[in-house]
């Protein structure tokens, strides 16, 4: 599954931005050891949390909305049945 | 979602927690949102549809197998969750790889430690033959399974499982992934409340997750616990001394011990059966009946039936038809109390308690713990 790897790393590498951010937000650089060691705290992985089932709804969104018309479209006029 | 940091838990980058982060995530949310939503599909979409041109719904699996193999909503669905699983191992696999040297190097220190008496102890058997229903495939797509080796002295599968089933349940067994053997243990004392086990042994103890409740309940018994997998025993005993416990580990095989008749009190298994064909779990009860002691216990935490609601048994078995779960179905279908029957306790022993499953009931609502207690005397003998 292409595409959930992709996903899994765009999350990862969204994570890591934010967690340079939140560095320079508390006047730190974001040297290698302070990213590693940064520990997010409750807010911050609150947000994380919401960001990451925002972009797991949009990657699934086809299989959450079973009436839409793709889905219908594709099983319709299906020979087999 | 925080696992509870032990000596032997990998140690993780911060982009290899990110990762497990959105992998946890996709499975809850799968699970959580998805699979509802493709029952709701099925029932308003597809049984009408199929009721139309067939005069009913879909009345058995196969039927449902056509109508559910045809709706891109399934094989969305399908391709979500396997993928996901192969994800979680690469993903966790790549950090056990990475610290596997330093890992074997504590495990080793743990079990010079843990062969000093006190502290427990480890015995591998390198000759034990593998059952073939164990060697012919990796369990829930679990690279290698429990039992392949591939360092000397190897711990791989014991620190890819620990952290793996941590995120498969996306942290619902707890801290110490250790829920189920939790409620295990408090099932066996609510059932028999005058329980006092010297000794207890737990069959396909893996990474000890549900063998150190057992300690935590009964903490005047010495602790037993087997496995087919070296890299499992290993693992485990180390964790054990990490977290404070000890336990005696050895590798056999639970159909066959070498332990003498009547050596335990209790004898447990929690998510073993479904990993095991039928004719295999009959002989392990049988091998429980041989190594309790008159007013000892047998408890396996596991399914407790199949459904038989067409669409549930489909869905039932979608891991054994594509998350390598090829037994799953046997533990389902046992026959209580006659299998324990044929095994040697009495049908009046048979106990069941069901235990909703904490972390995925919506697809596995028919889990719980049940066994048998052997009669203090014998029938048998006295008739």
């Amino acid at each position: 599954m292409m595409i959930l790897a992709l996903a899994t790393e765009v999350s990862a590498l969204r994570e890591r931005l934010d967690t340079h951010e939140q560095l320079a937000a508390a006047g730190r650089l974001p040297e290698p050891g302070a990213v590693e060691a940064y520990a997010p705290d409750a807010d911050v992985e609150a947000a994380r949390a919401a960001a990451r089932r925002s972009l797991i709804e949009r990657i699934t969104r086809v299989l959450l909305e079973p009436d839409s018309p793709r889905i219908r479209a594709a099983t319709a006029d299906d020979p087999n049945e | 979602m925080t696992q509870l940091k032990h000596a032997m838990l990998i140690d993780e980058t911060h982009d290899e927690r990110a990762r497990d982060a959105f992998i946890a995530s996709l499975r809850e949310f799968t699970m959580a949102e998805i699979y509802p939503t493709l029952r709701e599909h099925y029932r308003k979409v597809l049984v009408p549809r199929y009721a139309e041109r067939h005069g009913g719904p879909p009345a058995s699996v196969d039927r449902v197998r056509t109508v559910m193999e045809e709706s891109p909503l399934y094989m969305g669905y399908s391709l979500l969750v396997r993928g996901t699983q192969e994800l979680l191992w690469d993903t966790v696999g790549e950090a056990v790889e990475r610290q596997l040297p330093a890992l074997i190097e504590k495990a080793s220190d743990a079990s010079a430690k843990a062969a000093d008496g006190k502290k427990g102890s480890l015995v591998l058997d390198p000759s034990l033959p593998l059952p073939n229903y164990t060697a012919a495939v990796d369990i829930h797509v679990m690279p290698g399974g429990f039992h392949t080796e591939i360092a000397a002295e190897d711990v791989f599968a014991g620190a890819l499982y620990d952290r793996g089933v941590h995120l498969f349940a996306f942290g619902g067994l707890g801290p110490l992934n250790d829920e189920l053997g939790v409620a295990t243990a408090a099932a066996v004392r609510k059932q028999f409340p005058d329980i006092a086990p010297a000794r207890i042994l737990d069959l396909g103890c893996g990474a000890g997750h549900a063998t150190l409740p057992l300690a935590d309940a009964f903490p005047d018994a010495e602790i037993h616990g087997i496995d087919l997998a070296a890299p499992m025993l290993r693992y485990a005993s180390a964790r054990a001394s990490s977290l404070g416990y000890a336990l005696h580990l050895s590798q056999q095989d639970a159909t066959k011990t070498n332990y003498p008749d009547e050596s335990f009190d209790l004898i447990t298994s929690t998510l073993l059966l479904h990993e095991m064909p039928r004719p295999a779990i009959l002989a392990l009860f049988r091998e429980c009946h041989r190594l309790l002691r008159p007013g000892g216990v047998m408890a396996h935490h596991d399914l407790l039936r199949w459904p038989e609601e067409p669409f549930d048994a489909f869905m039932m078995a979608w891991t054994t038809r594509h998350n390598n779960e090829p037994y799953e179905r046997a533990s389902g279908t046992l026959k209580f109390p006659e299998d324990c029957v044929a095994a040697g306790f009495d049908a009046a022993d048979v106990f069941v308690v069901a235990q909703p499953g904490a972390y995925l009931e919506e697809v596995y609502q028919v889990s719980g713990i049940r066994g048998a207690r052997k009669r203090l005397q014998d029938r048998s003998l006295s008739e």
